[in-house]
């Protein structure tokens, strides 16, 4: 199997390709330029965005993130460069000769209020009934850049149907601000690329393969595209409202199974360090709220291994000793993600998954078997809840 | 198809096929390159890079592999200049391909064809079927050893943008046709990856003469700044309306004179993407160090109104942004609702003036050449028609 790398991405979403020298300290190795009158050496092929940040100097930003390739396209970022006529993308300008780069000049602003008031024109729907309300990238910069009276207009009319057909993912076109990172994400990273922008000019949006809802296409459910949203327009399945009905319906016995991550994961919206975990906190929230039961999935993690290397010593055992043809290495199964991926993109490999179950599937067995033969409640009232680390778990 | 209207001395003077060639082969790539710095030629699409400058940069490149690129996308609005060379004079375009392939040490050259020119396809391949018979095109050019090229075309697929050379190449790539990040520029990271040339039709056409006639014979025509002449797709309310070549440096007032216009209200100069000239100042000259253009000149005459002309421009940009940067993707359809405004009367002064700073974000804030030109006809046509839109409303003039 060949490593593809991130080939697939265009070259124009790829940085410069600029032989630098391993050691800064070599001629040629580090140009020196001033931000903001500020003289400072950097590294050869810095972006601009780059050697402002390393200098402690802010420049607001959309489109780029830094796990993803350059975009340079909400144009945010623009900073000015002496002796350039238009103002550049300081996410993919390359620094390779001293240059004087002003990041804060009245031109510059004024661009950036503009770019951000036309986002906001045809960014569908108000802030206060927004998921995302407070945590959301375009607002805080329409914060920032005080762009609070839609110079150019504002719609409150969708455009686009809302595609909730994914068992994961939920796609809102209307909140879009056609930033690709989502794009970027799905090809890049996951090497999926079930997203891209199609049609051109205002009509520009991101689309499945032949429009096709998520359901349909070869979407493996990871979510990562919802990780770096900066906007509403992607978003995870939010079933609150069935587990709501289930924990007030009387005849329904309501159980919940928390994994490792998210225990730890929640401490930060309650503005705690990042890695603190709350298990037990979460666990007493957990029951106030009305679960009858609170599981840990680690039981069954400890199942799956259990599974998994039985599994393996017998593949090992039927390849070493009696020399059958079987199926090595052995891949995992416990993401759906990875196994949708497999299945997918290199179905030549399905044999080489482990056939047990991951921890949450085995705990959902456990629950409506051994669980209620032992609780004494009839399965059929049993409704299992799972609090887990991965969109891709809800499919 | 006879549509050229005047032969000048520079691109229309004599010239037999494979001239150039078979002289360039005797030169050093040294002298070659020499003789276009002293020609001082520009790039001829519009944005006027000196072609000397780029080719050196595409020569000094290490890469093994290099690709020499002819941009016929021509999609610029009123002009169809390429047309004329490349059906009339082909020998002009390839000839200049190999001679660019000689100096910059590539051995494949392109030519972007306009999706709508298909028609010419089968007739140029013809004609370079004739060249590499010739011994023209292929291996040992012109007997000169080691010296191999060819050139293959590539259709375009009707999107304006295409014709800026980096979403060119990533439509000749396969990919979807949208601008790069500049930097880095073709001339290191272009087609494929590598360095890169991408020029006009008109450039590649004037490399011929220049090496046959010499850099000092080219700078005597046209201006300081402007040397050569230049083919002006001249279109509109003219008599005699065709392709001209021209020397640079000469005034609106006087190509109107040649053309036959009347009556004259507006000149577009540079298309769609231009400026428009009023009366009051057609004595500019058209050349890189006024009003430069990549030859399209449209004449609008007293009857024609000038919001209308505009929103048509506008429809354009708003159907031919990529649609990858917010400036141009949203702005033109702010400045085309604008003129919409204007001419239902429901604008106000105050939201104008806005929209004209607007516009002047997106000259500087778009990616591309297309967003920040996209803007030129609105501010320059409010600017200049003032009192004709304001006053007159847009029932001025039907």
């Amino acid at each position: 199997m060949q490593n593809k790398g991130n080939h697939r991405a265009p070259i124009s979403q790829k940085p410069l390709v600029i032989e630098k020298p391993k050691d800064p300290s070599f001629i040629g190795g580090s140009v020196s330029v001033e931000i903001n009158e500020k003289k400072v050496s950097v590294p050869l092929g810095t972006t601009i965005l780059d050697a402002c940040k390393q200098n402690g100097i802010t420049v607001p930003t959309l489109c780029h993130h830094e796990d993803l390739c350059v975009a340079g396209v909400c144009r945010v970022c623009v900073v000015e460069v002496e002796g350039m006529r238009t103002l550049q993308a300081s996410c993919a300008f390359p620094i390779t000769a001293p240059i004087k780069i002003k990041t804060s000049t009245p031109m510059v602003r004024k661009a950036r209020r503009h770019i951000i008031d036309l986002m906001l024109s045809e960014h569908c729907g108000e802030c206060y009934s927004c998921f995302r309300n407070g945590k959301c990238e375009l607002q805080n910069l329409a914060k920032e850049y005080g762009v609070d009276n839609y110079t150019f207009g504002h719609t409150n009319q969708p455009k686009y149907e809302i595609d909730n057909s994914s068992y994961s993912v939920v796609r809102d076109q209307n909140k879009c601000v056609l930033c690709k990172r989502c794009v970027r994400t799905c090809i890049d990273l996951q090497e999926v690329g079930v997203l891209e922008a199609v049609e051109r000019g205002h009509n520009t949006r991101i689309s499945t393969f032949l429009d096709k809802p998520l359901l349909d296409v070869i979407c493996i459910n990871c979510g990562q595209c919802i990780n770096r949203c900066p906007t509403a327009a992607l978003r995870a399945n939010d079933p609150s409202d069935e587990i709501w009905a289930a924990i007030d319906d009387p005849k329904k016995h309501v159980v919940i199974q928390t994994a490792p991550s998210p225990r730890a994961a929640i401490c930060e919206e309650f503005g705690l360090e990042a890695g603190h975990s709350l298990t037990k906190e979460l666990n007493t929230a957990l029951r106030r709220i009305g679960f009858d039961r609170v599981f840990d999935t680690n039981t069954t993690a400890d199942l799956t291994i259990f599974e998994e290397g039985t599994e393996l010593i017998i593949r090992l055992y039927k390849a070493l000793v009696k020399k059958e043809n079987v199926a090595l290495p052995q891949f995992t199964s416990c993401s759906p993600g990875w196994v949708k991926f497999l299945e997918h993109y290199y179905p030549d490999y399905v044999d080489n998954l482990s056939s047990a179950k991951s921890p949450q599937q085995m705990f959902g067995a456990l629950i409506k078997t051994f669980y209620a033969e032992k609780a004494g409640v009839n399965p059929e009232d049993i409704v299992s809840v799972a609090v887990m680390p991965c969109s891709a778990k809800k499919f | 198809m006879e549509n050229k209207k005047r032969k000048g001395a520079v691109i229309f003077s004599p010239y037999k096929k494979g001239e150039a060639i078979k002289k360039v082969v005797e030169l050093k790539r040294e002298d070659v390159l020499f003789e276009l710095r002293e020609s001082k030629l520009k790039g001829r699409g519009c944005a006027g890079f000196p072609t000397a400058t780029k080719w050196t940069l595409v020569a000094a490149a290490s890469s093994q592999e290099k690709y020499i690129v002819c941009n016929a996308d021509e999609g610029e609005p009123g002009t169809f200049k390429d047309r004329v060379l490349l059906l009339e004079y082909p020998e002009l375009v390839f000839d200049g391909m190999v001679i660019a392939g000689y100096t910059i040490g590539a051995k494949t050259g392109i030519l972007y064809l306009r999706g709508e020119y298909e028609y010419m396809l089968k007739s140029l391949e013809d004609y370079l079927e004739s060249m590499r018979k010739e011994k023209l095109l292929g291996k040992n050019i012109a007997g000169k050893e080691g010296f191999d090229f060819d050139i293959i075309i590539r259709l375009g697929s009707g999107a304006y943008v295409c014709g800026e050379e980096t979403a060119l190449i990533e439509s000749l790539e396969g990919n979807r046709g949208e601008a790069r990040n500049r930097p880095p520029y073709p001339v290191n990271t272009g087609f494929m990856g590598k360095p890169t040339t991408v020029n006009n039709v008109e450039t590649f056409a004037a490399v011929s003469h220049i090496v046959v006639k010499g850099g000092t014979w080219y700078r005597k025509h046209g201006t300081d700044k402007s040397t050569g002449s230049k083919l002006f797709s001249v279109s509109g309310d003219c008599e005699r309306p065709g392709v001209y070549e021209l020397p640079w440096g000469i005034k609106v007032s006087e190509l109107l004179e040649i053309v036959g216009a009347k009556d004259t209200k507006a000149v577009q100069v540079g298309g769609a993407s231009g400026i428009c000239i009023p009366k009051s100042q057609f004595d500019r000259i058209l050349g890189y160090e006024d009003a430069a253009t990549g030859g399209s000149i449209m004449i609008f005459n007293e009857s024609r109104n000038m919001l209308h002309i505009l929103k048509n421009f506008m429809e354009f940009f708003v159907e031919e942004s990529c649609g990858q940067c917010t400036p141009c993707r949203i702005g033109n359809v702010k400045l085309l609702e604008g003129v919409e405004m204007l001419e239902n009367g429901t604008y106000t002064f105050g939201y104008m003036n806005q929209l004209k700073e607007l516009g002047k974000s997106m000259q500087i804030a778009s990616k591309c050449g297309l967003g920040q030109s996209s803007p030129n006809a609105f501010i320059s046509i409010l600017e200049n028609f003032k009192e004709e839109i304001f006053n007159g409303g847009g029932n001025h003039a039907k």
